[in-house]
Parts: structure tokens; C-alpha cells; sequence
């Protein structure tokens, strides 16, 4: 049966070895691209040599979790770079490629020997995709940096927390899981135009400025004379109620949002307050900002001796926008929209066994999106020497047993 | 990069010959201003004129590619403007959805902003002081993510409907777009590893939870503490004994590099890393992103109708040809 994917046809050689590499050729794997993950025992992914688990094994590179989620739907090919015939085998890759990834500080691919213009001597067509905090040019570009570097200079730490406290960070990634989708768009939009054109050309995704593009909207506020919409927590500068609010058990809380009149009465009436729509405190918007922690406590006073989830679903019921504050064991084990979506699925890896792992979110009809697992560290070696390389086995085995895929450590 | 060939911005070129009609709500308007900024030719119909002429969309649909939308799910079809009846009229049409918690499923009509979503995804819950409440990201973060996802499905639409001449529903989620941000926290839960919750000021990737936020004498600053005999605690011992004829004992003394970064002005502490590889950034207040040397020195900003704004998302480069 043929692959019905959208990206099967496209050839990707991927240098990622951070997660927003990785995400993005995580996605073009899964969607059907052919991704060439380049690795070596020398210098392995990030993912793939942390141990965040008890019990992963620090002495293997193919039975770490995180790996596994961030690298289906990819081959893995092992070229040591200091073997001029591990050079030429990456070099051979690039003249059958489309695309290029990586996320490399910048400057380091150039170095290596793979910046643009080498790139493009080797395959004049060829789109370069460079993930990186700052872009690959001004005066930061080479600044060493990691997720909250980019968040730190776009405004996103400074307006994270409750108004009167500390600013905090989230205990997530964001800029290193935003900036894919943003790479994504960029190189099948640069694939299109050179269809139309014939020419390539570099996708430079910076950090930063995608975070800025998010963070705008409140920065812009800030400038023009609205710092208390800056920095506000929970609550929302346009709408009250907005907040979290606890719910019975330990360290458990509901959201809940109003954003117009007919809200407002219907969350009134379902908290057995009908009276509180007429009541001049909180008749409108403007009255309702002014008096909100009356009102956060009035509403704290009904959910707090209730379960989130029963409370989330009778707020729902009667129109009101309301929503329980998952803890992660809630999201992979309990909700029921997530499952509904498919946001894990099994499938097995010959070394970790069965286990959930993470789609790409992006939801599309049948046979457009498929995950094959995590490839061993190597695996992919004689099989892309042979297919695309045309070498036959006894070709590859002397150029194996020479070193030139490295050697397991 | 004085050296470099000159070259000259595509970006503009790798939509334009895309047709995108948006009709989102103000949440997920980034995805059509995305695809904007890349080329593609963008209208705008509001909410109003839908529902007011119905026919106007159908119209517009018609001579379209890509519709952007973000209306609650079946709200579209009860103006007889659902993702089959538009279909009909543009078998090719790409619709992109993006809602709180998708088009079908026991939430699908459940109402959400930012923070409900938030709630749902588990982002929220993993923010804040570790004995005080969750507080959720600023603006609307799983929104935006979901707006660049629905960029990214758009054009894997655009790709099948080559192979296929038929166009599709790309389905966003920002509940889900969240939730996949949890990788190494799910990761941990599924083994039976204890997940690390909220932090406060540091962050916890698996091995114990890292202090991140460090005051200087006239900033506050992003600086992953070094765990002791690490390279990058050594680092930071290097770095203390010159500056201080003092090596930090313990290895990363918390409080000696506490009181050292507190008598390093911002200017001086960003040179002096980066002259060391030490990942240490100040945390930019509103007026310090608006005047960011490296935003100034990209062309990131522009001039629009109400001051400055933001103007690419990504840069597109090509050669110019000798």
C-alpha cells in the first residue's frame, strides 16, 4: 500500500540533537517525510544520554523514555565526522535531500562544515531550517542559550506570577515546543515556493522573536500606559470572575472564567446565588473588577467543599466556561478528552516495550499522521547505504568494520 | 557573518500564491497574521457579517484555499456554514479549527479561554510558588501554540490535497497543545517516577529541581545553578575565584553565588558570561523589549498604524545570485 501521507516523497537529513529540533522533524517523520537523523556515539542527542527516570540504564542509548517520545517516525545514522568517508557519506545525504534541520548555536553547522553555502554547493535546491534563541544574525546570535533564555529577554519571565509576587517559571518548555510549528510552516512553505521557483532557501526561527509575537499584546499595554495589564496572575484584565479557586481535596483548584452578562448570571445561578447578578457590587463589568476579591471569595465559598471535576461539569452544564487544574498524572491517566483525541498511542519499542507515546497535535483525517518508534542508535545505517546510497552489503561492511558509523561505547 | 554572500528576505514568497479567508475569534487570530507575514493573501470577515449573510463566507470560500476559524464546535454548522457544507461548495478548501478542546469528544462543546484550557492541559497546575496556588503563563500562551500548529497543518493540508485534490479539517486543540509540553513529566509518571510539580524560581528536569532566577544589582537574571562538580558549577567557581580571589567552598555555594551575582550590574554579569559560555540572561521588563538591540539590529520591528509592532515570525533567506 502506498504511504498517503502529505510529506512521504520528502527527504529530510536532520542534525537535531535538542528538543526543538527534534520536535520539528518529529513532525515532518510522523506526517511521512523521510528523516536521516545524523548522531554519533561521540556526541548523541541530549535526549538520548540523560537519564530523567530511575530507571534508565545510563550505559545504553536506546532505552531512554524521552528519546523515544521525541524521535519517532526518524531513522538513526551514525557517521563519525573526523572519517573524511563519514563526511562524504553526510555529504551524499544532503545531494538526495530537500531539507536540512538543525539547532545548533549558530555558527557551530558552518564549522562543521554544513552552513548554507556549503550546503548549497552540494545540492543548489536545498532549504536549510536553523532553530535557535536569538536567529543566526545581530549581535546575541551566538549567545548560549536554552529555553528560559529565550522566554527571559521576550518579556515572558517578567510577566509570570501572581501580581504581588515573584516572578516564577513554568515547569514545561514553551519557546523550545512553540518554535517547531513555526519551523514546520517555514520549510513546507520554502518546499512550495521551490516547486514554484526552484530555488531554496535558509528558515531562520528565532526564539525570541516568536516569543515577543506572543508576549505583544501585553507588552504593547505596558508601554502604553497599562502596567497592571502586565503582570495579573490569574485574572484578566477584560473579564471577572477569571481566576483559580480551590476545590476539596489537597492542592486542588478549578478554573473559571466569565467573559459577558449572561455568564455572569448563569454562574450566579448555578452557585445558588441567583441574587448577585442584580446586586450593584457586581452588576457589571467595571463593578465587578472593582470588587473582585469580594467576588473570588464568594465563589471560593461554593467550590471549595466540591469535587473540581463535579463542579467543572455542572458550571459546563449551565454555560459557564470552567476547567479542573490537571496534574500530569490526570492528563495521562483520567481525562477523557485527551484520550478521546488520541493523544497517546501505543506502540512498541523493541528495548522499552509498549507504552503511550505522544502524537503530533495536529488532528487531520485517516492515514495522514503515523508514529513508528524511536530508532536504536545506528539502526538505520545499512539500509540508507544501500536504498538511497546505492551500495551493496559488502560495500557497507568494509566501511563498517572500519569505524566509519562508530562504534558502540 | 561579515563574510557571507548577500541575501535578500523570501519570506514574503513562500505563501503568496495562498488564499486564506479568516474568520477566527480574537484568541486565535495569530495563525492567519502568521500566515500573512510568510505571504499568503489574508481576509478578514467578522463574526457579524457571518451571521448576518451567511452567503457572504460561501462566496468567499469559493475562490479560497485556507479557512481560519475558531468558533465553538457546531456553532459553524448551525449557521449551515460546517466544515461539509463549505466543502461542498470548495471541495479543495483546507479548513484550520482551532478551539479549546477540539471538534468532537466529551469536551468538544465544553467553553474554555486561555485559562480554562490551561487548567485542562496540566500547563497551569505546573506554575508558581511550590506552597502557594498555580498561576498560569502570560497571555495567551497555549493559544499561540495552537496557532502555530494550526499554521503547520494548514500547509501538511496543502501537501495532501496535491496528491489528492481535496482539501481537509485540520482539528487544533489548545488543551492538547499544552499537554504535550509535559513530555519528560509524563515520561516520569509513566515509569512511576515522582512528577516534579511547581518550583517557584527553579526548574526541575529530572534531577532535582535547579535554581533559575537570580537577582543582579540592577536586573533580575535567568542563570541555571550548577549542581556541585559539574562543568558548569566549576564554571562559576572559575569565574567567582577571579573576580573575588575566593573559590566558592563547597563547589556552587548557593549563597556565595548569590552575593556574588548581587554585586554584578547586568552590563557587566551578560559581557563576563558570555565571554565564559556561563547560560546567564537578564529578564527583560516591557521597556527593555521594545528597545532589544538584537530585535533592532534583525528589522524584527516595524511601524504600524499604532506605533511599533512586531513584524516576521521567521526570517526566510535566500542568496542573492552573483
Amino acid at each position: 500500500m502506498s504511504d498517503t501521507r502529505p510529506l512521504a516523497g520528502i527527504r529530510i537529513v536532520d542534525f537535531s540533537w535538542a528538543i526543538v529540533g527534534n520536535t520539528t522533524t518529529k513532525l515532518l517523520g510522523d506526517f511521512g517525510a523521510e528523516v536521516w537523523k545524523i548522531e554519533s556515539y561521540s556526541r548523541p542527542s541530549m535526549e538520548r544520554s540523560r537519564d530523567i527516570v530511575k530507571n534508565d540504564d545510563p550505559a545504553s542509548f536506546d532505552n531512554k523514555q524521552w528519546f523515544a517520545q521525541i524521535a519517532t517516525s526518524k531513522k538513526s545514522l551514525t557517521p563519525e565526522l573526523k572519517d573524511s568517508r563519514g563526511r562524504k557519506f553526510i555529504e551524499d545525504l544532503i545531494r538526495e535531500a530537500d531539507v536540512v534541520v538543525e539547532n545548533f548555536s549558530p555558527g557551530t553547522i558552518t564549522r562543521m562544515g554544513f552552513g548554507y553555502d556549503r550546503l548549497r554547493e552540494l545540492n543548489p535546491g536545498i532549504i536549510l531550517a536553523s532553530g535557535s534563541i536569538f536567529g543566526q544574525s545581530g549581535p546575541m546570535s551566538s549567545f548560549p542559550g536554552v529555553d528560559a533564555t529565550g522566554a527571559a529577554r521576550s518579556g515572558r519571565i517578567a510577566a509570570s506570577g501572581h501580581p504581588d509576587g515573584r516572578e516564577v517559571l513554568p515547569g514545561l518548555t514553551y519557546g523550545d515546543s512553540v518554535l517547531p510549528f513555526f519551523l514546520v510552516t517555514g520549510i513546507l512553505g520554502a518546499l512550495d515556493r521551490r516547486e514554484r521557483t526552484g530555488e531554496g532557501c535558509w528558515i531562520d526561527g528565532a526564539m525570541q522573536e516568536v516569543l515577543v509575537q506572543q508576549m505583544w499584546p501585553l507588552v504593547s499595554d505596558a508601554l502604553s500606559g497599562k502596567p497592571e495589564n502586565f503582570r495579573t496572575g490569574n485574572r484578566h484584565p477584560d473579564a471577572a470572575p477569571h481566576n483559580i479557586y480551590p476545590a476539596r481535596g489537597e492542592d486542588r483548584w478549578i478554573a473559571i472564567e466569565v467573559w459577558n452578562e449572561p455568564e455572569f448570571a448563569a454562574l450566579c445561578k448555578a452557585i445558588g446565588r441567583p441574587e448577585l447578578a442584580g446586586d450593584a457590587k457586581f452588576a457589571t463589568l467595571a463593578a465587578r473588577k472593582r470588587n473582585e476579591d469580594a467576588l473570588d471569595a464568594i465563589i471560593a465559598e461554593w467550590t471549595l467543599d466540591k469535587d473540581a471535576d463535579a463542579s467543572m461539569e455542572l458550571l459546563q452544564g449551565a454555560g459557564v466556561a470552567a476547567g479542573t487544574v490537571r496534574t500530569v498524572p490526570e492528563i495521562v491517566d483520567h481525562d477523557p478528552q485527551l484520550k478521546h483525541r488520541g493523544f497517546l498511542e501505543e506502540i512498541t519499542h523493541p528495548v522499552i516495550g509498549t507504552f503511550g507515546h505522544q502524537r503530533t497535535p495536529i488532528g487531520m483525517g485517516e492515514g495522514m499522521q503515523r508514529m513508528v518508534h524511536a530508532p536504536l542508535m545506528g539502526h538505520d545505517n545499512r539500509e540508507v547505504c544501500k536504498s538511497v546510497l546505492g551500495m551493496d552489503d559488502a560495500m557497507f561492511d568494509a566501511l563498517a568494520a572500519d569505524g566509519v558509523f562508530g562504534k558502540q561505547r | 557573518m561579515t563574510d557571507q554572500p548577500a541575501s535578500h528576505s523570501v519570506a514574503q514568497d513562500l505563501l503568496s500564491h495562498l488564499h486564506v479567508i479568516d474568520v477566527s475569534t480574537p484568541i486565535a487570530r495569530d495563525c492567519a497574521r502568521f500566515l500573512a507575514s510568510l505571504g499568503a493573501r489574508v481576509t478578514r470577515l467578522e463574526r457579524e457579517a457571518l451571521s448576518a449573510d451567511p452567503d457572504s463566507l460561501r462566496d468567499q470560500v469559493a475562490k479560497a484555499d485556507i479557512l481560519v476559524e475558531s468558533f465553538m464546535p457546531g456553532d459553524m454548522a448551525a449557521m449551515g456554514l460546517g466544515y461539509e457544507a463549505l466543502s461542498q461548495v470548495n471541495p479543495g478548501l483546507i479548513q484550520v479549527s482551532i478551539t479549546p478542546f477540539g471538534q468532537s469528544g466529551p469536551y468538544a462543546r465544553y467553553k474554555g479561554g486561555e485559562l480554562v484550557a490551561a487548567a485542562l492541559a496540566g500547563t497551569l497546575y505546573q506554575m508558581g510558588e511550590k506552597d502557594g496556588s498555580p498561576v498560569r503563563e502570560p497571555g495567551d500562551a497555549n493559544f499561540f501554540h495552537a496557532c502555530g500548529a494550526g499554521a503547520a497543518g494548514a500547509m501538511l493540508a496543502e501537501f495532501a490535497r496535491r496528491k489528492t485534490g481535496r482539501g481537509q479539517l485540520v482539528d487544533i486543540a489548545a488543551q492538547e497543545m499544552g499537554a504535550g509540553r509535559a513530555t519528560v513529566a509524563l515520561v516520569k509518571h509513566m515509569l512511576g517516577d515522582t512528577v516534579p510539580g511547581r518550583n517557584g524560581q527553579a526548574i526541575d528536569m529530572g534531577n532535582g529541581p535547579s535554581r533559575v532566577l537570580w537577582p543582579l544589582k540592577d536586573a533580575l537574571a535567568f542563570y541555571m545553578e550548577g549542581k556541585p562538580g559539574t562543568p558548569p558549577a566549576e564554571q562559576m567557581d572559575d569565574w567567582i575565584e577571579e573576580e573575588t580571589g575566593k573559590r566558592p567552598a563547597p563547589s556552587h555555594d548557593m549563597d556565595t553565588v548569590a552575593a556574588f551575582l548581587a554585586s554584578m550590574t547586568e552590563e557587566e554579569a551578560i559581557a563576563k558570561t558570555r565571554a565564559r559560555k556561563i547560560r546567564l540572561m537578564s529578564v527583560s521588563s516591557p521597556q527593555d523589549v521594545a528597545e532589544d538591540v538584537q530585535l533592532a539590529a534583525r528589522g524584527f520591528f516595524t511601524q504600524g498604524e499604532s506605533g511599533k509592532q512586531p513584524g516576521y515570525f521567521i526570517k526566510a533567506i535566500a542568496r542573492d545570485e552573483a
